[in-house]
């Protein structure tokens, strides 16, 4: 009896367990392949469909490494313990320069953590920025910073949704080889770099895109290359991929790269129509990326070309709502004159240059601020027939104002007036011509040829003088420190000659903006008995270089540039403009932990 | 290659050694180990019968060593061996071989130092199987037999405790030896294999007899680039370690197979002396860095490195002597991008009373981390009151076999940096395979000591115990520095118990403990004794690092004999203690009784 209830018990235990099979294998059946991209795939049970739906399977992520898997599972468990190893080995071979053993250990720490994108970038900077400047030789830092480089590729392949890794190959590629005070030496080792080059094939199109002046491949090209796989990630993906990344930065660097590789080409002596071919092309790219819509912190989505239209159609929207309340901002804006206090009214009167303290410049603001009359004050004057309409006319005036303000916020991050300024002269003829001659002049200069450098000084100082009257924006700008950088050469080899700068000099202007050499200005030219100009003062000092979108110079041990803060939001209250909607705040993207 | 410390003279360390370090060490073995047993007897007996016992236990240790018997030993070896075989050991090998086979999967085959990269893979791996072997072999050996009674059928046997335990560690080790000798056999022929290339060289027709430089091509992911001399032959540049010698036939140009990866450099070392900007004696300049191994001298300036090297005879280098350096570069400025620091060197008479006191300038360009090398030929230009002339190196600059090497940074504002090991005259080349065997005599001493100590502990405790505590020894064996430093509290992040805390809640090492006061200070305290306890264990137990050889094989050193001698006294100090304490362990312990 007892027996029988053993016997049965066991069948029972055998019955469930055979049940209980069939919803474990809905569940857990893995997949067999993508069924959108292999013919006859399955897709799999349950927890295999959430994977692929969440995007969390290994083979989703990017490539399975066996030597990967293996190495994970010798160490049985205590990855973290065997990650934290290799960490604190790292370091300990990092400071006793043990290079060779610190190249492996990361190889190490890659395989055993290969989708956590922190490790390769804070490895790969780390090969590239800290152990390269280690070396006394250009061409071994060129080397170690090829071996960042290509740690990093290695990462994209196991990460192959993450466009911050794309992104930080193409800024190294260009930025670190372009930007360093041996980017002269690294530019022609890149250029001769056949493994590299090849090496870079496998993924971006060195050969064809990637193709410099006289066939050879440009590293700013390439990294453009390696920006464009990020964007497409991108737009493939959404930008929430990129994980607080602001992404008018982030878009801006692969036009920036063209920019720099035509400014680079030209720096090497390619004035021809390469040059204009080179920056015509990144005008376009600028453009296109003005065109791109990007989110910003308030919600909305901008394009950085937008602004004027922005403005004009908040003009046109007032002017509208004028015609449908004619006279009421007029008298609005008395009434609200009539309300100020007398020292208010003066204030308000005096222009900004003729206020001499505080005390009034505050009174002028306040003054301005309560006298600003909004479109919302009009429509709540309008007649009562069109009152309706008024109010919808200036709900879409404000709403273009402020997204016209917003755009121009955005703007201001990636300086982008100047460089589609820059872009649109830098591609004409006569600007070509004039950076032409100034090459012309330097190598002169360098062989001793003094009257003819003088000679194609000066006809470079005609040429920009015309391209500087025609754009005076550019005065106060990047291009214009590098102006006059080109000066105070041309004042040395006036020097050597045993001259000085002429009063009548055709870039006068730019110099009083930037500094003038006062002791070297001398008679204008053709009247040497004048008497030497006084001194000017030196000008106010020049509008801020774009930092957020320039590279800076490599220096020992710098860290790769923090990928950009979406820019903080706090609204600024203009007196003319109905107070913006305050945004909500800004996110700091993570920089690589710095060594 | 860093050499933190000098390596002393065999014979001084043995003196001092036999005269200081080893009498106070029985002493204190002897005194706390009977101190010990006299404690624990008196609290189990009372003092008096606790007195006589620990007496007894001493005498009989006495007849068992006077009565010990080879042959019993080595009785006990062989069975240890048959359990080791039953045991399956040899998976370890083909574990071993397994990595081997899929190295390719782990190895950066890109390495500038292939050769550093392989010789440092394979000794580490063996030495990593080999101890995790010896680990589980000693350990488990005598808690199964204590478990399954078959201790009974030995100690029942005229076998005295010292050849159990003696047989145990020797036959483990047998079978270790065994598998670390084949480990060593693949290794090195994984090692040649793994390195053998070769690179090709072609010339279009018609070219070859003008051809004078060029490149080879792209093989094991690098290539060359070569000169030809007037004689057709030449060498290439060092690329990932070697070179190679080319030779222009009439069929092309030859690449022969590579030489300088695979090498044992007996250097001889001299000692340092550091002079400052004003030409006194000091110590070099810290330019900043963290690391303090390397001090630096001011280009521009009287400051200098000289090396005092001894035995310098024309028997030894009839024709000149290879001095080689590895020094460091720190610029203040850029300078010229494309072009190195230039340097001096200067071989100066020892003798300020010599009629040639100084040699003319060696210049040279220096070069960052890789060996330098430069031959002074016997024969060179020499200041000779004030005129220059030809000497003889070794009877116009030597005193008493001695010659000092001066060294200079030549550009001013520029820095170069050296500690005594950077330079060296080169004295010979030993046989490679020779250090690599020497490298594996290294392993073979550690696992001398993990077995021994897996025995030992599986005298008194059960398997996995026994396992732990030996686990144990070796983790700290293998950080001792680290572990000093966290009892010293020069490394962040405190004790034990403090840093699960901060694992547990993610704080890092620099914050406060999210906690209050009594319960920091519990915390503290409890760590303080964890940590003192560790500290002497530090500095009792065997530092595996010291007896890790590796990095002189994987940078083609020779492991100097005097430090193989020490290693090997050292190890053979630690068997017979640990011996002889697990002979009292098993001694003391009551089975069958």
């Amino acid at each position: 009896m007892i027996q029988n209830v053993t016997f049965w018990r066991k069948i029972l235990y055998l019955c469930g367990i055979a049940l209980l099979l069939f919803p474990l294998y809905v569940i857990g059946r893995p997949a067999t392949g993508d069924p959108a991209t292999t013919a006859g795939a399955r897709p799999g049970g349950m927890l295999a469909k959430l994977r692929t739906q969440y995007d969390l399977s290994q083979a989703q992520l990017g490539e399975i490494d066996p030597a990967s898997e293996s190495m994970r599972l010798a160490t049985l468990g205590m990855r973290g313990v065997a990650a934290n190893i290799l960490w604190t080995k790292a370091n300990a071979y990092k400071r006793t320069e043990n290079w060779e053993a610190l190249v492996a250990t990361v190889n190490q720490m890659a395989k055993l953590q290969p989708n956590f994108v922190t490790v390769w970038e804070f490895q790969s900077h780390n090969l590239s920025y800290n152990v390269s400047v280690e070396q006394d030789d250009y061409r071994f830092r060129y080397q170690w910073v090829k071996k960042g480089i290509e740690y990093l590729v290695q990462g994209t392949r196991y990460n192959r949704r993450e466009p911050r890794l794309f992104w930080t190959v193409g800024w190294y590629t260009g930025q670190k080889f372009g930007r360093a005070d041996e980017h002269v030496q690294f530019r022609q080792l890149f250029r001769d770099d056949t493994d590299f080059h090849d090496f870079m094939s496998q993924y971006v199109d060195v050969d064809g895109e990637g193709q410099g002046p006289k066939g050879r491949p440009d590293h700013w090209l390439v990294s453009r290359l390696w920006f464009q796989r990020a964007y497409d990630l991108v737009d493939r993906l959404g930008t929430a991929s990129l994980r607080g990344k602001a992404a008018h930065i982030f878009f801006a660097d692969g036009p920036k790269a063209l920019m720099n590789q035509a400014d680079a080409m030209e720096s090497e002596g390619y004035h021809d129509e390469q040059a204009e071919i080179a920056w015509r092309r990144a005008g376009e790219e600028w453009h296109a990326f003005g065109d791109r819509l990007v989110p910003t912190s308030w919600g909305v989505n901008i394009r950085l070309n937008d602004e004027e239209s922005l403005y004009a159609e908040a003009g046109k929207l007032a002017k509208e709502l004028d015609g449908l309340a004619p006279g009421v901002r007029t008298a609005i804006q008395q009434e609200k004159l009539a309300k100020l206090s007398d020292a208010e009214r003066n204030a308000l009167k005096q222009s900004l240059e003729q206020i001499r303290d505080e005390e009034t410049l505050r009174l002028h603001f306040d003054a301005q601020r309560k006298t600003t009359v909004t479109d919302r004050d009009v429509a709540e004057r309008a007649p009562a027939n069109t009152r309706a309409r008024a109010f919808q006319i200036a709900s879409r005036a404000f709403e273009a104002q402020t997204n016209a303000e917003r755009i121009d916020r955005y703007r201001s991050n990636v300086n982008f007036i100047y460089w589609r300024t820059r872009c649109d002269v830098e591609q004409k003829p006569e600007t070509v011509t004039a950076r032409r001659h100034i090459y012309q002049a330097k190598t002169k200069q360098t062989d001793g040829e003094l009257e003819q450098a003088l000679k194609e000084y000066d006809q470079a100082w005609d040429l920009w003088a015309k391209i500087l009257e025609q754009n005076p924006g550019l005065m106060e700008q990047l291009m214009a420190e590098d102006l006059v950088e080109d000066v105070k050469g041309y004042v040395d080899l006036l020097g050597q000659l045993e001259q000085r700068l002429p009063a009548d000099f055709k870039l006068m202007n730019l110099l009083k903006l930037h500094g003038l050499p006062t002791d070297s200005v001398g008679p204008a030219k053709g009247d040497s008995a004048a008497p030497a100009p006084t001194a000017q003062p030196p000008a106010s000092t020049p509008a801020d270089k774009a930092a957020a979108t320039q590279s800076t110079p490599d220096k020992p041990s710098e860290a790769a540039p923090a990928p950009a803060v979406t820019p903080a939001v706090t609204p600024a209250v203009t007196p003319a403009e109905k107070p913006a909607v305050a945004p909500p705040k800004a996110e700091a993207a993570a920089s690589p932990a710095k060594s | 290659m860093i050499l933190d410390q000098e390596i002393p003279k065999f014979f001084d360390w043995f003196l001092q050694s036999l005269i200081v370090a080893f009498p106070v060490t029985i002493f204190c073995v002897a005194f706390f180990g009977w101190l010990i047993g006299f404690l624990i007897s008196a609290t189990r007996r009372g003092p008096v019968e606790g007195f006589y016992a620990v007496a007894k236990v001493i005498a009989g240790a006495v007849s068992d060593v006077v009565h010990f018997s080879l042959r019993r030993t080595i009785a006990m070896t062989m069975l240890a061996v048959r359990e080791s075989l039953r045991r399956k050991v040899l998976i370890a090998f083909a574990v071993f071989v397994v990595v081997m086979l899929l190295a390719g999967w782990y190895l950066d085959v890109k390495s500038d130092q292939p050769a550093r990269l392989y010789l440092s893979f394979v000794l580490t791996a063996s030495n990593y199987l080999v101890l995790l072997l010896a680990l589980f072999l000693s350990t488990f050996s005598l808690p199964n037999d204590f478990k399954n009674r078959t201790i009974h059928t030995i100690v029942t046997k005229p076998v005295r405790p010292l050849e159990i335990v003696l047989g145990r560690v020797l036959g483990f080790m047998f079978v270790g030896t065994v598998i670390l000798a084949a480990m060593c056999l693949v290794s090195f022929f994984f090692v040649r294999s793994g390195l053998r290339h070769q690179h090709q060289f072609s010339v279009p027709e018609g070219q070859v007899a003008s051809a004078t430089k060029g490149q080879t091509t792209t093989d094991a992911h690098h290539h060359h680039t070569f000169e030809l001399g007037t004689d057709g032959n030449g060498m290439t540049d060092v690329t990932a370690g070697h070179t190679h010698s080319v030779t222009k036939t009439a069929d092309g140009i030859q690449v022969r197979p590579p030489s300088g990866m695979l090498q044992a450099r007996v250097p001889k070392r001299g000692t340092l002396q550091f002079f400052d900007r004003s030409g006194k004696p000091g110590s070099g300049v810290n330019v900043g860095s963290e690391w303090m191994y390397r001090s630096y001298i001011e280009g521009g300036t009287l400051a200098a490195a000289v090396w005092t090297f001894e035995n310098m005879t024309a028997d030894r280098y009839p024709d000149g002597f290879e001095l080689e350096k590895d020094i460091r570069v720190f610029r203040t400025h850029k300078g010229n991008i494309e072009k190195g620091i230039r340097g001096s060197i200067y071989l100066v008479n020892p003798n300020p009373a010599a009629k040639v006191k100084t040699s003319e300038e060696i210049p040279f360009v220096a070069r960052e981390f890789v060996v330098d090398k430069q031959f002074i030929p016997r024969r060179l230009k020499a200041i000779e009151d004030g005129a220059v002339r030809d000497v003889d190196l070794f009877e116009a600059l030597t005193h008493e076999g001695k010659l000092q090497v001066r060294i200079l940074c030549s550009d001013p504002g520029q820095y170069f940096g050296m500690a005594p090991a950077d330079v060296y005259v080169l004295d010979a080349e030993a046989p490679f395979w020779w250090n690599f065997v020497k490298g594996y005599i290294g392993i073979w001493l550690q696992m001398l000591l993990v077995t021994t100590f897996g025995v030992m502990f599986s005298t008194f405790l059960s398997g996995a115990v026994a396992m732990m505590a030996t686990l144990s020894c070796i983790v700290i064996g293998f950080f001792p520095q680290f572990i000093v430093g966290v009892a010293r509290g020069s490394i962040e992040g405190g004790g034990p118990t403090e840093a699960l805390i901060r694992i547990v809640t993610q704080a890092n090492l620099s914050t406060d403990l999210d906690l209050p006061n009594w319960g920091v200070n519990i915390i503290r305290a409890l760590d303080f004794l964890f940590m003192q306890v560790m500290q002497v264990g530090a500095n009792i137990l065997p530092n595996y690092g010291d007896f890790n050889t590796a990095p002189w094989v994987a940078y083609g050193y020779n492991i100097e004999p005097a430090l193989l001698g020490m290693h090997l006294l050292r190890g053979l100090a630690y068997f017979v203690v640990v011996s002889l304490v697990a002979y009292f362990f098993l001694k003391t312990r009551e089975v069958a009784k």
